[in-house]
């Protein structure tokens, strides 16, 4: 079985430490650097392109420390810290992303270490996303009802009732057979919540009720009196969904 | 007021001082002598430039500037193998960062360690 290789960047801004990063990371080869950037602003603008799985990380860069660099990319990436500075390392481990703390000047052996710990973490992290999909399932499945919460207030809906869910921006607008609400959420996670069978994302800003389609013309739907728009995407999948005579 | 650099220590002090060394080079080299020379050539180019940045934040009295540099010296002193004087660095890192200048004249012969055993590399 093949291993898929992990991408990875260095973000620090003293020449020596990047070098001999490069080095260490080229024995191993289950890594694969991908870029190594002196400021954190510049490998921001990487990443706004580029995927990456792991960035070894510097504390101390010029304008931008290494933990608002973490708070910037929603701590989304594994990321192994490598500072000279020891008195990080308790609020390093707040953050969930933060594999290990290697203190410079990095050894091979605790570089090893480092690598040991990070495939302890992956599959950690692999686990805890398998029983997050399986609580996801359990509760898509059995949801018949939900609360939003409305100006303080929280509101009984039938799922039945809903036609359709439209994102906006940080908001999704929820429109029932008898009301429409706007709560602080999003179509992501109440994608999640929802009963498969009968929802389904016909658009990356919409979700319907299957059940609520008055009819189906080209690339949009009637769903009460609001024609709802298909991606093309999304189009052959939903078309399956309908019971064709 | 602005701010001198310490006092020289005396030769008898230099040279009970920890020395520095290229073992984590050689180490990390794993006998690639091209590679070690890279290291080499990186610590002979890196630290005049933060050893000179050094000296101007402290004549002008930027204290917490200067922590930032100190904090890279550190490394470099790391690099070289001198423990204790890596220790010394990080306290002096921490004075600085506080306002205070404990331990400049100690750190600052520390750098002139180096800087002769960089030079003659």
């Amino acid at each position: 079985m093949t291993t898929k290789m992990k991408k990875c960047i260095i973000i620090d801004d003293e020449l020596m430490s990047r070098t001999v990063m490069t080095e260490l990371i080229s024995t191993k080869p289950e890594l694969h650097l991908v870029g190594d950037f002196p400021d954190a602003i510049e490998a921001l603008k990487y990443l706004n392109h580029n995927e990456v799985d792991l960035i070894f990380l510097d504390i101390h860069l010029p304008n931008f420390n290494g933990f608002d660099f973490i708070n910037t990319i929603n701590q989304t990436i594994n990321v192994i810290l490598v500072t000279s500075d020891k008195n990080f390392a308790i609020e390093a481990f707040e953050y969930n992303c933060i594999v290990d703390y290697l203190v410079k000047p990095i050894t091979p052996e605790r570089f090893d270490k480092a690598m040991a710990r990070l495939k302890e973490f992956e599959g950690n992290q692999k686990k805890k996303k398998t029983s997050q999909t399986k609580e996801d399932d359990i509760e898509s499945s059995n949801a018949s009802e939900f609360y939003i919460n409305n100006s303080k207030r929280l509101i009984k809906i039938d799922v039945n009732t809903i036609l359709y869910f439209r994102a906006n921006g940080d908001y999704v607008f929820i429109k029932t057979e008898s009301n429409s609400y706007t709560i602080h959420n999003t179509l992501r996670k109440i994608e999640n919540k929802l009963p498969k069978d009968s929802f389904f994302k016909v658009h990356r800003s919409y979700i319907i009720n299957t059940k609520k389609i008055v009819d189906i013309e080209d690339n949009s739907v009637l769903i009460g009196k609001d024609v709802i728009p298909i991606s093309r995407r999304n189009k052959s999948e939903l078309m399956k969904r309908v019971h064709l005579l | 007021m602005k701010k001198r650099l310490a006092p020289r220590f005396t030769s008898k002090c230099l040279k009970n001082m920890e020395q520095p060394n290229i073992e984590y080079f050689e180490k990390l080299s794993n006998n690639n002598v091209s590679f070690k020379q890279k290291l080499i050539d990186i610590v002979k180019y890196e630290f005049p430039l933060e050893l000179s940045d050094y000296e101007s934040l402290i004549k002008n009295d930027k204290l917490k500037e200067a922590s930032e540099i100190v904090h890279k010296l550190k490394h470099k002193i790391g690099v070289l193998g001198m423990t204790n004087s890596y220790v010394l660095a990080e306290t002096f890192e921490h004075s600085l960062r506080d306002g205070g200048t404990e331990n400049q004249a100690e750190f600052e012969s520390v750098l002139r360690t180096v800087k002769a055993f960089i030079d003659q590399l």
